[in-house]
């Protein structure tokens, strides 16, 4: 893949709406911002190839390549991913309580790599009302407080370089499997910088099928209620097709038909359900209320989850074969969905990476 | 007396000639080409009562008191101005004056610094005003003194038009005897109403003013046919008569020279040019077979000496004529002795080109390295570019494809890649806020982007007001800027209504513009432009904002008298954290920003301060991501 510049991504991904809000292209320059969940070019660059670029996960990205040279590993072409080991998983009964989504099995073992001193930190993503944000966790308190599905976009790594400077040595981050892939680029240093260094320690990829445009669908629910009164949010497995919201005396149910109007159109290219370059990935499991499916990946996480079970911070059970089964067919209906998708785009044909022509670039020279 | 030579620009000269005719009164607005008429005039003439109004509209309503009032009065203007002043000067020209009364308007062919290029002769015979039109530097003054007589004389205000070319260049002139008179000012309004000296002064009834403005017309044309500054020059029978006007003269005259057709070509320059001396025009024409017009902007002599000619078709003659309307003349722009050299080599078929393509290159080449590779830009240390920089940001951070309506000033610039290209519509004073407050109302067309205006103070005054009113009163959406520099920057720091001093540094009452707005009912506050993070945020909540906000951006402008040469800051590269091409910012300082204060140093691969031309303001400080550039207090 040929990298290229700010120019190529506004032409190939921001103008098309395709970016998913994964945050790895915004805040490295004075250029790309992130700002009220939106991903904001505010000057011209003219630069021939750029970070922003070469982390974007919607450029194609080729995911062998990094899991390769990343985790010295092959890709496989199973639709999840390479994985060690998949087991349904729940909090444990030394682990905190808090307002869950289903069995808290992420802020468990992200407190629990805390207190390990695997890492320092977490990057997570939180909420201010119930719109996104990304949260920079340092404490137990601040990892509970981030728990919960949020269903919308948030450009969490747009906060990555704030972080490089922060003096977190350890970082640990939970998110979205876009956000792991950008992520997982990232740390290759595409660009080959010299100072560049990789503080992330851990990754724990979430699943998602897509991800909601924070703007319109806080739109679409402030019209039907309180949107300050919301607690959390809910879309339980099919074959229930609902969102339920739950408020402060009450449960609001909205048809997903509905919801799904708002998904960013980005989500219909990404082939990837379950997170495939993390170090763990979790996810919703059918028909076991308070459960999760848990997705081991790397030797790394592996350890983490061993010593989670040894000291109670999480529980952890098989997976039956149903629930296995049905997992593949939803990664794989993704996978060929996205395929088609690309397809119909030109994403797939030779000549998408081309640079963009000059003409029209900004420049205004200082003094020649 | 002894008469004096001096060097005088042309907007002296005319100064000269006002005073020489007693002139009383004079008020204006500032405006290129003709600011420095009322600057000199405040300066020179501390009996003469002179003032820099609001705007146009109400300068020559000032002027026009003090002619009603027994009092010779002198009205300035830019030619944008005379638009402004339009309605009133239509009023005017049908009531009639009484003691002499002159409007200078100064055009600016090729819009050298206007946006637009309009031709106040026009409005003479749109309202039937007499015309005049100084051909040269002693014409400006002499002119000028006599336009004061021929208003008197016809009761009618008298448009002097002179150009840019006229007003700024410098020429020898030879001055007269100053007239001193002193005059009570005394508004008479009691004799018969239709006495123009002493009855009350209007326009009605229309159909008996009216048809007294076209006598007065008609003996303004008598008067012309044979004025001294209509002159003819050359052969008795020329092969090409030319007919000019205004600064042309001159560039007719060089061409003839340069060409040596002095023996075939004879220059009639007209300075008297509405109502046109027909007679006289009758008479030259019958010299000739062929005629060139040589005038700017509009074929105004060219179109109406043809309508002459039709009128005595027997008396004009078959004739060939050439001018802007035969091509031969640019209908755009500023006319030189090039391009009247030009349009003579095509007329008499001559080899000498007025200037060789290869000579063009020569020079271009010359000139490559002797001036730096920039945009235009604002000054260093400019409040504007800071201002444009954060509306251009925070319009982007909003995401709803917001937009910035222009107005005219120095912050014009904002519309060109120097100021971030932030202006996407530019017209005339105060109509930026005007545009504004209608796109402010089309949600209901669905239009959803928010809209931004930026006004000058200078502007807010002249004609700013009253679309903000109209914005408050309709209920529009939107967010007034005001870019707030301290005066009338851009013609020279003329005063306004918002500052404590007036035309001739005397101290004054003034109008507080956040006042004016918040009484309005506008949400107004201020901010420091310089600022860049506390106006990012504050401009961003006022854009979620619905209704009518103001933002007063107040920082003075650079050049100022008072912070002219004061520097807040020296400014220092870390060169350690300077790492050029290779940090992640693309030259955002030099390549963005575009501060001349800032050096782009290649070799180094490093920004520089241009310590000569930094003005220290610190805003670079803030741009710079790699902290990198300081700003140590002086």
């Amino acid at each position: 893949m040929t990298l290229l510049g700010p120019e190529e991504l506004s032409q190939q991904v921001l103008d098309k709406g395709l970016c998913t809000l994964c945050g790895a292209c915004a805040n490295l320059c004075p250029y790309i911002k992130a700002h009220n969940n939106k991903i904001i070019t505010l000057f011209t660059c003219d630069r021939t190839q750029g970070r922003c670029y070469a982390h974007c996960p919607k450029v194609g990205i080729p995911l062998k390549n990094i899991s390769q040279s990343y985790k010295a590993q092959s890709y496989t072409e199973n639709p999840i991913g390479k994985f060690i080991k998949i087991v349904k998983a729940k909090k444990g009964r030394n682990a905190s309580e808090g307002n869950f989504q289903n069995s808290g099995v992420v802020s468990s073992l992200i407190i629990f790599a805390m207190e390990k001193e695997l890492i320092d930190a977490a990057l997570l993503t939180g909420t201010q009302g119930i719109k996104p944000v990304p949260v920079l966790a340092r404490d137990k308190d601040s990892v509970l407080e981030c728990a919960g599905s949020k269903y919308i976009a948030s450009p969490v790594l747009s906060m990555m370089a704030e972080i490089s400077d922060s003096g977190v040595e350890k970082l640990g981050v939970v998110g979205t499997p876009c956000q792991i892939t950008a992520l997982s680029q990232m740390r290759q240093n595409p660009l080959e910088l010299d100072d560049f260094k990789d503080h992330t320690t851990l990754s724990i990829g979430l699943f998602c099928t897509w991800a909601l445009d924070s703007e319109k669908f806080i739109q679409y629910l402030s019209k039907r209620t309180d949107i300050s009164s919301i607690q959390s949010m809910d879309i339980p497995p099919p074959p229930a097709e609902e969102l339920i919201v739950k408020l402060e005396n009450s449960v609001k149910k909205f048809p997903l038909q509905e919801i799904r109007k708002f998904k960013l159109p980005g989500c219909e290219i990404c082939a990837d359900m379950t997170s495939e370059l993390s170090d763990i990935s979790v996810g919703a499991l059918e028909g076991f209320d308070g459960w999760n499916t848990l997705i081991i990946r790397s030797k790394k996480g592996e350890r983490l989850v061993n010593e989670a079970v040894e000291q109670n911070y999480i529980e952890i059970g098989s997976l039956p074969d149903r629930c296995f089964d049905n997992l593949l067919k939803g990664a794989g209906n993704k996978k060929k969905q996205a395929a088609q998708k690309c397809r119909e785009l030109g994403m797939l044909d030779d000549d998408f990476n081309k640079p963009a022509s000059l003409n029209g670039r900004q420049t205004i020279t200082g003094i020649a | 007396m002894e008469k004096i030579s001096c060097l005088m620009m042309g907007n002296q000269a005319i100064v000269r000639g006002a005073i020489e005719a007693g002139v009383k009164v004079a008020a204006g607005y500032p405006g290129t080409p003709s600011s420095e008429i009322i600057d000199t005039l405040s300066k020179t003439a501390p009996d003469i009562y002179t003032e820099w109004s609001v705007n146009e509209k109400v300068a020559l309503e000032v002027a026009a008191a003090g002619s009603f009032a027994g009092l010779r009065s002198l009205a300035v203007m830019k030619q944008p101005g005379v638009n402004v002043a339009a309605d009133f000067l239509m009023h005017l020209a049908l009531s009639g004056t009484r003691a002499g009364m002159v409007l200078v308007a100064a055009d600016d062919p090729g819009a050298l610094s206007s946006i637009n290029e309009g031709d106040t002769r026009l409005y003479s015979k749109l309202m039937g005003i007499p015309l005049l039109e100084p051909g040269n530097f002693q014409e400006a003054l002499e002119m000028t003194k006599w336009a004061f007589e021929l208003s008197e004389k016809l009761k009618s205000l008298v448009i002097l038009r002179t150009v840019t070319r006229l007003s700024h260049a410098s020429g020898n002139v030879i001055t007269g005897e100053i007239k001193k008179e002193a005059k009570k000012a005394y508004f008479e309004f009691n004799g018969n109403m239709l006495d123009p000296l002493t009855g009350i002064v209007t326009t009605i009834p229309v159909s008996v003013k009216h048809s007294l403005q076209h006598e007065k017309l008609q003996q303004a044309g008598e008067i012309f046919e044979s004025s001294v500054f209509n002159t003819y020059v050359g052969p008795e029978n020329p092969e090409l008569l030319i007919i000019t006007s205004s600064i042309c003269n001159l560039y007719a005259k060089e061409a003839v020279d340069v060409l040596n057709l002095d023996s075939k070509v004879a220059i009639l320059k007209l300075g008297t040019t509405w109502p046109l001396p027909s007679k006289l025009i009758q008479a030259c024409i019958q010299k000739t077979k062929q005629i060139l017009f040589v005038e700017e902007i509009q074929p105004f002599v060219e179109e109406n000496i043809k309508v002459l000619s039709a009128g005595f078709p027997d008396k004009f003659g078959p004739k060939a004529y050439f001018g802007k309307l035969s091509g031969h003349i640019p209908m755009t722009g500023e006319l030189n002795p090039d391009l009247v050299i030009k349009s003579l080599e095509q007329i008499f078929t001559l080899e000498l080109r007025a200037f060789s393509s290869s000579y063009k290159k020569k020079a271009d080449k010359t000139l490559e390295n002797c001036t730096p590779a920039r945009e235009i830009s604002f000054c260093p240390g400019c409040p504007h570019r800071a201002s444009f920089f954060t509306i251009n940001k925070v319009l982007k951070l909003d995401n709803r494809n917001g937009f910035t309506c222009g107005d005219i000033g120095c912050y014009s610039l904002g519309i060109l890649p120097g100021g971030f290209s932030t202006i996407k519509t530019l017209h005339a004073m105060g109509s930026g806020t005007g545009l504004a407050s209608g796109f402010g109302k089309l949600s209901q067309f669905g239009m959803d982007q928010p809209v931004i205006s930026v006004c000058g103070d200078s502007t807010f005054f002249h004609s700013g007001i009253p679309p903000l009113v109209n914005a408050v009163h309709n209920e529009s959406n939107l967010t007034m800027v005001i870019l707030d520099n301290s005066g009338t920057a851009m013609t020279g720091f003329q005063p306004h209504p918002g500052l404590s001093t007036g035309t001739g540094g005397e101290p004054a009452p003034e109008v507080d513009i956040e006042q004016v707005c918040k009484a309005m009912g506008a949400a107004t506050c201020i901010c420091d432009p310089f600022d860049l993070k506390k106006t990012e945020n504050i401009l961003l909540e006022l854009l979620k904002k619905k209704g009518v906000n103001v933002l007063i951006l107040r920082q003075i402008c650079t050049l100022s008298p008072e912070k002219k040469g004061k520097k807040y800051f020296n400014i220092l590269i870390d060169e350690q954290k300077c790492k050029g091409e290779d940090c992640g910012c693309n030259r955002i300082c030099t390549r963005i920003f575009s501060c001349p204060g800032l050096i782009w140093n290649k070799e180094k691969n490093k920004t520089m301060i241009n310590d000569i031309l930094c003005t220290g303001c610190g805003v670079c400080t803030q741009i710079c991501p790699a902290d990198a550039i300081k700003a140590k207090a002086c």
